[in-house]
């Protein structure tokens, strides 16, 4: 055969090869830029998946289990409380020298906690134990095992489950979490700036509206963040709605209730008060903002759990020497046209995720027995200083009776503490709601010159467009 | 031939033919090339393209946060596309990059004309140019948390002696004051980019063309719009590229100062999908608003390259 009669490879010069390469490098390169907010499962491989939307049982237990040895980490947020995470790392090296089991305890921003427990699942890699926030338990339902079991053993030590709590942590029929604790709110005030400007101390709305014009008028407005951090706004707008009759959802847990006269009025009156007497920079705050402006002086009033007077408390006044927080106190949500007073708490749990398998399991099992039995959950409790237990017995603790009378006042929050969703129930998609800031903004909205009835019409939009 | 010559004399044929191949190998220039590039392609390959891949049919399921999923075809992207906070994040990414980019190619280009001279201290002025974008973003946008803090910022004591205006709802609680803050860190992290870059491409420019230039008569101006501009833009279209992208992209600064916020007024399609795909539990939709970046940035790279190519022609 000649040569011309076979046809010949056609070789490619050097340049079109490089040519060819940066495109290819080049493309590649182009979808790198597409950041990586959906994990990326190669930074831990993925092992195959199990089915979607198929929930795991956890394996049955082998007996005796043997957990010297086992390495285990559980993942929280920085506990408000300064004394409380130092309490709870020194118990789990008690446990750790008992049994023999690691324990690494890391804390992080709460803003923080579920894109890094989604990515570990994403990725069946990560810590042993999630210390899961609000309805979180839901959202990453799929990926968590099945924990009745527990939960059912460790409610008799509590009494009751909270309502909310249960709420939290009950997906379907089946515990994806155990409650552990919950953080409540109240107003924190300035007693004797609210005594010279004449304010009383408000019993429902329009008397906190009265008193914010009064302090504002000072100088010192009530602060309040409407901002896209994961608790403060959240806490006062749900409650704020719940107070004037609104509803995010009907009780069949699918029809969505937040366009109503309701809601209407009560972002109407959230840009009443705005005006009146909030802190102007309320829109821009995070949850640790409000604190801060508070304890600089600059606010007269703010809704927080018990950590501002906590810190007061330490804090002493350079003109009469005595502890900041002689001059303050806390009053309850404000009730409104359909009663209160309402709160949401901002509950914590505990789950074990799927990806845990063998030794590790059965030793983090052993750790949450040792973590909720009473002798070290109370221990603990008494570092939390005036946050909730996950039941009514928590209520009777001796450190209510240590705790001065201002903070009496969360003692019994974890029984009208509400969960989101309402009048439905906690769900994935409540948690997506939530998670979208869509009450918030809501909210931020109007006040920055929305009409209400159309943020409130916008809101909807969101909300039905996630439970589509 | 002995034995041990017949062994010496094989193992002698044996390294020439090693050679020979090594030679033929090395002589081959598309075997070599492709030899060389499949480390880097692997790497690619595993790292990005997967990744990439994975991301499209997640963007093209119903996936939540575990497993696969089932397709849904573009449903995903045709809930996002009636979406208000959607829209208003293209609005917002859009502006944020054209903005930021204006400045900093003019700051850049400023600062690059400026450390081209010659003057005392140059080079450390140079590295000290380049501080801004060493350091990591999350960190160096910290400090611009608490300069912007609603309490803690010391502008207010700076604003106030020199009759400056403070705002009433702080530096990040006004949506367009908070979309300034965000840019200006932007810009304040790229100049140096810009600056060195350019840098670079001017100190190829040859002198005999300016002396020539100014031979003719030609101003400072006239210098800069006639000589440097265009011997500069095979330099500035590169830079231009590589900043639009990564800016188009950007995630750490919006996230660190402001989360999107306030009421999503600087939200970005970064920071929108990582809300939704690992706050909401809805990786679905966080890789479809991820990937609806591609149409724009894949433009940008046919554009340059096209540009690029026409250059070498």
């Amino acid at each position: 055969m000649k040569c011309e009669d076979k046809e010949m490879p056609v070789k490619k010069s050097r340049r079109e090869f490089l040519k060819g390469a940066l495109f290819t490098g080049g493309g590649l390169l182009l979808a790198s830029c597409a950041p990586a907010a959906t994990p990326s499962p190669t930074s831990a491989p993925a092992s195959k998946p199990a089915e979607a939307a198929k929930p795991a049982e956890a394996p049955k237990p082998t007996a005796p289990a043997v957990i010297s040895g086992a390495e285990i980490s559980l993942l929280q947020w920085n506990h408000f409380i300064p004394t409380a995470d130092p309490f709870f790392k020194q118990q789990a090296a008690e446990y750790s020298k008992q049994t023999g089991v690691k324990v690494t305890i890391e804390t992080i921003n709460g803003n923080d906690l579920l894109p890094k427990f989604t990515a570990a699942i994403q990725g069946q890699s990560g810590p042993t134990i999630f210390q899961l926030m609000s309805q979180q338990a839901h959202t990453l339902a799929e990926g968590l095992y099945d924990v009745t079991d527990l939960a059912n053993e460790f409610e008799p030590w509590f009494g009751k489950w909270y309502p909310q709590l249960k709420a939290d942590s009950l997906v379907g029929d089946k515990f994806r979490s155990i409650p552990w604790n919950m953080g409540s709110q109240a107003f924190v005030y300035r007693k004797s700036w609210f005594e010279k400007v004449g304010a009383t101390v408000p019993d429902n709305w329009d008397q906190l509206r009265d008193a914010a014009k009064k302090v504002k008028a000072m100088g010192k407005p009530v602060g309040q963040a409407f901002g896209q951090s994961f608790a403060d706004a959240t806490q006062f707008c749900y409650p704020l709605i719940w107070s004037f009759g609104g509803k995010e959802l009907e009780a069949d847990n699918k029809t969505i209730a937040i366009n109503s006269k309701e809601t209407i009025e009560a972002v109407k009156y959230a840009v009443a008060l705005w005006k009146d007497g909030l802190d102007e920079r309320g829109l821009s705050w995070d949850d640790s903002s409000n604190n801060t402006a508070f304890l600089a002086e600059e606010n007269a009033a703010t809704l927080n759990g018990p950590s501002i007077y906590i810190v007061a408390s330490g804090m002493i006044n350079a003109k009469d020497k005595k502890p900041w927080s002689d001059d303050m106190d806390h009053f309850f949500t404000p009730k409104g046209p359909a009663g209160g007073p309402y709160i949401w708490g901002g509950t914590y749990s505990h789950a074990i995720p799927t990806y845990v398998k063998g030794k590790e399991l059965d030793a983090a099992k052993d750790y949450l027995r040792y973590i909720y039995n009473p002798k070290q959950y109370d221990a603990w409790f008494a570092q939390n200083i005036s946050y909730n237990g996950p039941g009514e017995r928590m209520e009777s603790h001796p450190i209510w009776n240590t705790l001065p009378k201002p903070l009496q006042i969360f003692k019994t929050h974890g029984r009208i503490s509400r969960a989101l969703g309402y009048a439905g129930q906690p769900s994935a998609k409540v948690a997506e709601v939530q998670a979208k800031f869509v009450i918030p903004n809501m909210f931020a909205r109007a006040i920055r010159g929305q009409a209400a009835e159309d943020s409130v019409k916008q809101a909807e939009t969101e909300m039905k467009q996630i439970f589509s | 031939m002995t034995v041990g010559s017949k062994v010496s004399a094989t193992r002698t044929i044996d390294r020439q033919i090693t050679r020979t191949k090594r030679r033929a190998l090395l002589g081959h220039n598309e075997a070599l090339g492709y030899t060389l590039m499949a480390p880097t392609l692997l790497l690619l390959a595993v790292f990005i393209a997967f990744p990439f891949v994975l991301g499209v049919w997640y963007s093209l399921s119903d996936v939540k946060i575990f497993g696969i999923g089932d397709f849904v075809g573009l449903r995903n992207y045709q809930r996002l596309l009636v979406s208000p906070t959607f829209r208003q994040t293209i609005v917002n990414t859009f502006i944020y990059t054209g903005t930021s980019t204006v400045f900093k190619l003019i700051l850049g280009m400023g600062l690059a004309l400026v450390m081209n001279q010659a003057f005392p201290l140059k080079n450390i002025v140079r590295a000290g140019a380049l501080l801004p974008y060493i350091v990591p973003t999350a960190l160096s946008t910290l400090a611009f948390v608490l300069i912007f803090h609603a309490t803690l910022s010391p502008l207010p004591w700076l604003f106030r002696p020199l009759h400056i205006p403070v705002p009433s709802s702080g530096f990040l609680g006004d949506p367009v004051l908070a979309m300034a803050a965000v840019i200006f860190v932007n810009v304040w992290r790229g100049i140096p980019f810009f600056a060195i870059t350019l840098l670079a491409g001017l100190q190829t420019i040859p002198q005999e063309l300016y002396e020539a230039a100014s031979i003719d008569g030609a101003n400072s101006l006239q210098r800069f719009r006639n000589v440097t501009l265009p011997l500069l833009m095979p330099v500035l279209t590169v830079v231009l590229l590589f900043s639009i992208i990564q800016t188009f992209s950007d995630f750490q600064i919006v996230q660190v100062l402001t989360r999107g916020g306030p009421v999503d007024s600087t939200q970005l399609f970064a920071t929108l999908a990582y809300q939704v795909a690992l706050q909401g539990g809805e990786l679905s939709q966080g890789a479809a608003i991820s990937l609806f970046m591609m149409p724009f940035l894949a433009l940008l790279v046919v554009a340059q390259l096209w540009y690029t190519r026409r250059e070498v022609a």
